[in-house]
């Protein structure tokens, strides 16, 4: 029996491809965000919002993630965007092959902005890079204050979080610092967004997030 | 379901590498996992088992190193180990404390003949 050292990455072949991707978004000047969350936690609704916001100014590309149907991309296309459903028929997250075969099929210099909706999951997305340029938890005070901790793959990469859903704070057992101090906890430097899509709170300060990472990819001072 | 796909990954490695060196039958199969890379290690041994049916690895015993999670404190540096750690550093009692670890799963080694 012989020993064979190796040092392989399992996850080789899909970070090769984030890579290539990550390029190819380079090349065309596109900001992509991938966004992660449990499932229900509000990112169609955050995308629809940001429709209304932001189509006029940008040119906005969905890429939609979800085990079956093709509601969401339904959803975004009723709201004016450009929206590509993937079906993953069982998988449980998005990896860098399936994006790269559907920005195959766009002229990626055609687009600003890339949004990316990953699988309703807060485990195995969080380990899989597609490409994109910045990644952002969606959290809802629906879900519970602990679940930074509990889930904390999903925080640890993520460059912004948002808290959604504040509209139910009132009627929610929701210790807002809590879950602040555990995102903090997870990664330090975080910063937390509080958005409602029912009553439009926060999504000013959201679509200027937004807005300065399209300007940081075309090289563009901060400010309009 | 991540388990399958990590599976296959390494099912995909493991078959290239006998490509390549001439094994006929792999007995141990070493990986590390960090901290951070939300593997569930008896998931991962039985979707390795299902995976590697009929194959070279098929009897391969699946080794798996899980890195512990640790908190490293953001004034001194020290480390502690622990889900979401302790509410103060141990050394200079600062509460400025952040989760570390790697989300890294590599295929350290094989065992062949
Ligand atoms: N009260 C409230 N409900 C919301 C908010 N955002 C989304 N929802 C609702 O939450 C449910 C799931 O939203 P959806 O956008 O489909 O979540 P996704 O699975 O993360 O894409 C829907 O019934 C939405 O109407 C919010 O800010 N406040
Ligand atoms: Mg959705
Ligand atoms: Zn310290």
């Amino acid at each position: 029996m012989a020993k064979l050292p190796l040092g392989r990455n399992v996850r080789g072949r899909n970070d090769e491809t984030a890579a290539e991707n990550r390029r190819r978004f380079a090349e065309a000047r596109l900001c992509a965000v991938n966004l992660l969350s449990s499932p229900g936690s509000g990112k169609t609704s955050l995308l629809e919002r940001t429709a209304e916001r932001m189509k006029d100014r940008w040119r906005i590309l969905v890429i939609d993630g979800d085990v079956e149907t093709e509601r969401d991309a339904q959803r975004l296309r009723a709201a004016g965007l450009e929206a590509i459903q993937i079906q993953t028929h069982g998988a449980c997250h998005l990896n860098a092959m399936m994006i790269a075969e559907q920005v195959a099929t766009v002229d990626p210099a055609a687009f600003d902005l890339l949004l990316i909706e990953n699988i309703g999951n807060l485990v195995c997305p969080s380990n899989y890079d597609l490409g994109e340029s910045s990644r952002v938890v969606v959290a809802s005070t629906t879900e519970g204050d602990d679940k930074p901790i509990k889930y904390p793959e999903a925080y640890h990469t993520a460059d912004l979080c948002v808290l959604n859903k504040v509209d139910l704070l009132p009627y929610l057992p929701f210790d807002v610092a809590a879950f602040e101090a555990g995102v903090r906890r997870v990664k330090a430097d975080m910063p937390v967004l509080h958005t409602s899509c029912t009553t439009g709170a926060g999504l000013e300060a959201w679509c200027a997030w937004l807005d300065g990472q399209v300007r940081a990819t075309r090289g563009e001072p901060g400010k309009s | 379901m991540h388990e399958l796909s990590l599976a296959e990954n390494i099912l995909e490695i493991v078959e290239a590498e006998r490509a390549g060196r001439r094994f006929s039958r792999v007995h141990v199969i070493r990986l590390r996992a960090g901290a951070l890379s939300g593997i569930d290690p008896e998931a991962l041994r039985l979707a390795m088992e299902s995976v590697c049916e009929g194959t070279c690895a098929a009897e391969a015993a699946v080794e798996i190193d899980a890195e512990p999670r640790i908190v490293t404190c953001r004034r001194c540096g020290a480390t502690m180990p622990g889900d979401v750690g302790p509410a103060a550093c141990a050394s200079c009692g600062s509460i400025d404390l952040e989760l570390a670890g790697s989300s890294g799963l590599d295929i350290v080694s094989l065992e062949v003949d």
